[in-house]
């Protein structure tokens, strides 16, 4: 496991045995799984979905804290800006106020005294005062007339067509004015009439006695400076949504690392599960997700080695079967002197393919027991065997036949004919006989044994001249070699 | 070919005739036949038509004899064929129930 690969967070390596493969992050391959088996199969990928639930969970949240940061943010701007701008204007009309002769514009009475130096002089004054802020739209004093609350107009900045003295101003819905005669006042909300849109300020104009004669008035454009606020609002929206942007793609970028080696380790699973034992993890998080994959991989490595511990004992297994069978072979062939000979698959289908074929008869049924009977006495009548052998070979096929029926449920029987007598062969898929109760079957003294043993093949033993049998899980085959008496009583061989 | 089972009852005593072979395919018929005696001092099964018995039907066979004479029944089997007998004696049926009980055909 491992290998010269650059450090990453978290990386898959792969021993082959001879080099390491490394497969960076999620660039997942499929290929030949290193196993005993050898076989290729496809592993399944992650998905990411924890990594998308994260993502999908946090974004909105982050997004909320950042928008409700930016309303707030944006709330108290505005706030202190109108501040501000209040405070400027104040300061506008009271230094307007200042500027102002008390004293001259008690006497202004009537439009008579537009003529008036008076008059004139304090115009100019508004007037250079407005050319100085060049946010001030209109300007003006305005005095109370001496009826109930009604004000009327006494200097008009404007020159063209300027407010008479004595114009009379409504002032009904204007709240500040009032409060103009005690200090400077300015509009909190913006003002929109028939001067414009703007906020609007006043300030006292005292006398030389400090008494209030009159109050300057003044609008202040302020719409520039609320085009400027929604243009930064603007601004601002496009900002936040490319703030969402990044911060979406580096709180991904963050989960990522974060979820990675769990992605990781879920594919490591998944890998396992499918069959690639020899996939390992590698993650360096110093935390207990690395933990996690060592734990991991000492899990695989003991998966491993109990699996080749297995397959190390199962093949002990067959070999001390297969020397088992051998002992068997040689003992049995050796006490019955070569005319019972136990055979592996491969040497029974040799066995098989020898003599001519005949016939063949299927074993299914218990009647069919009967069918096989017929089907060999009727060959060996033909063929010219004593009704002695036919007899006691019909014994052995009705042994052979009962077998099948009772130990595998169905098979067959193919008779072949030889050049010295006739070979029968009884086969089944059954699940196979114990060759080690083999001795027993064939040589056990004692009928009542025989009976609860099997004593067919004690009979078969006594009749055949040559038994060749093959067992194993996948079934039983057994061959019976029958010479014809002349033979026999000239002393030729099977074999 | 199967088996044929006739049975004569008479005073306690049952002959049962036994035409065909006994093997895996008729050992039901003989147990089924045999179920039906009862209360029997003597039961002979007479084999004179009988060609054909393997170690199954030897092994009901035996099964039949020692309920028998765990009973206290006397049971024989007459006109046994020599081909027949042969088999008897290859797996010590005369040796294990007695001579007696198995009387060859004449």
């Amino acid at each position: 496991m491992g290998g010269s690969c650059a450090w990453s967070m978290v990386r898959y390596c792969k021993d082959t045995g001879n080099e390491s493969d490394v497969v960076w992050n999620n660039k997942l391959r499929v290929g030949k799984r290193r196993s005993l088996a050898g076989m290729f199969r496809e592993i399944p990928s992650v998905k990411g979905s924890l990594r998308r639930k994260i993502i999908i969970s946090s974004i909105p949240t982050i997004a909320k804290i950042f928008l409700l940061t930016f309303i707030v943010y944006f709330d108290i701007f505005n706030f202190v800006l109108k501040q501000r701008l209040q405070l400027r204007i104040t300061s506008l009309a009271l230094t307007a106020a200042v500027l102002i002769d008390g004293e001259a514009h008690s006497r202004l009475a009537t439009s008579a005294d537009e003529h008036s130096i008076e008059y004139k002089e304090i115009q100019k004054v508004l007037q250079d005062f407005q050319l100085a802020n060049t946010d001030i739209k209109e300007i003006y004093t305005m005095r109370l007339s001496g009826y109930s609350d009604e004000w009327e107009v006494v200097v008009d900045a404007k020159l063209k067509d300027p407010l008479h003295i004595g114009t009379v101003y409504d002032a009904a819905a204007n709240d500040l004015l009032a409060q103009a005669y005690t200090g400077a006042v300015a509009d909190d909300r913006l003002l929109s009439n028939l001067w414009g849109s703007g906020l609007r300020g006043y300030a006292p104009i005292k006398n030389s006695n400090g008494e209030t004669v009159g109050v300057v008035g003044m609008l202040v454009s302020v719409e520039e400076i609320y085009n400027q606020i929604r243009k930064l609002g603007f601004r601002s929206v496009i900002i936040f949504i490319i703030a969402i942007g990044i911060i979406s793609f580096v709180t991904s970028k963050l989960i990522r690392n974060f979820t990675q080696p769990i992605e990781e380790m879920t594919t490591a699973v998944n890998r396992f599960k499918a069959g690639d034992n020899d996939f390992r993890v590698n993650i360096q998080t110093g935390d207990e997700l690395e933990l996690l994959g060592n734990a991991f991989n000492a899990a695989a490595d003991l998966t491993v080695d109990y699996q080749r511990m297995i397959e190390r004992d199962l093949q002990n297994t067959k070999l001390q079967k297969e020397k088992i069978f051998n002992v068997y072979r040689d003992v049995i062939r050796a006490v019955t002197q070569g005319k019972f000979n136990l055979l592996n698959e491969q040497e029974f289908e040799l066995l098989k393919s020898e003599g001519v074929f005949q016939e063949e008869v299927k074993i299914t049924v218990p009647t069919d027991v009967n069918s096989a009977r017929e089907a060999i006495a009727s060959y060996m009548k033909g063929a010219g065997y004593s009704e002695q052998d036919i007899a006691h070979t019909v014994l052995c096929i009705s042994e052979a036949a009962t077998n099948v029926i009772k130990h595998a449920g169905h098979g067959r029987m193919r008779i072949c004919a030889l050049p010295q007598g006739v070979r029968v062969c009884v086969l089944d898929h059954g699940p196979g006989m114990d060759f080690d109760k083999l001795p027993n079957m064939i040589f056990l003294q004692g009928f009542s044994t025989k009976i609860s043993m099997g004593c067919g093949f004690s009979i078969i033993y006594m009749y055949a001249d040559k038994i060749y049998l093959a067992t194993s899980e996948y079934g039983t085959q057994l061959a019976m070699d029958f010479q014809i008496t002349i033979h026999k009583n000239k002393g030729f061989s099977l074999t | 070919m199967g088996l044929d089972i006739r049975t004569e009852l008479q005073n306690q005593e049952a002959i049962l005739y036994f035409t065909g072979v006994l093997d895996i395919a008729t050992v039901d018929l003989i147990q089924a036949s045999v179920s039906q005696l009862s209360n029997m001092r003597g039961v002979s099964f007479d084999f004179a038509k009988v060609t054909f018995v393997d170690s199954t039907g030897i092994g009901t066979l035996s099964t039949i004899l020692r309920k028998f004479i765990s009973e206290g029944v006397r049971v024989t089997i007459k006109n046994i064929p020599a081909s027949v007998f042969e088999i008897f004696d290859i797996l010590g049926l005369p040796e294990i129930f007695g001579e007696e009980v198995f009387q060859r055909q004449a």
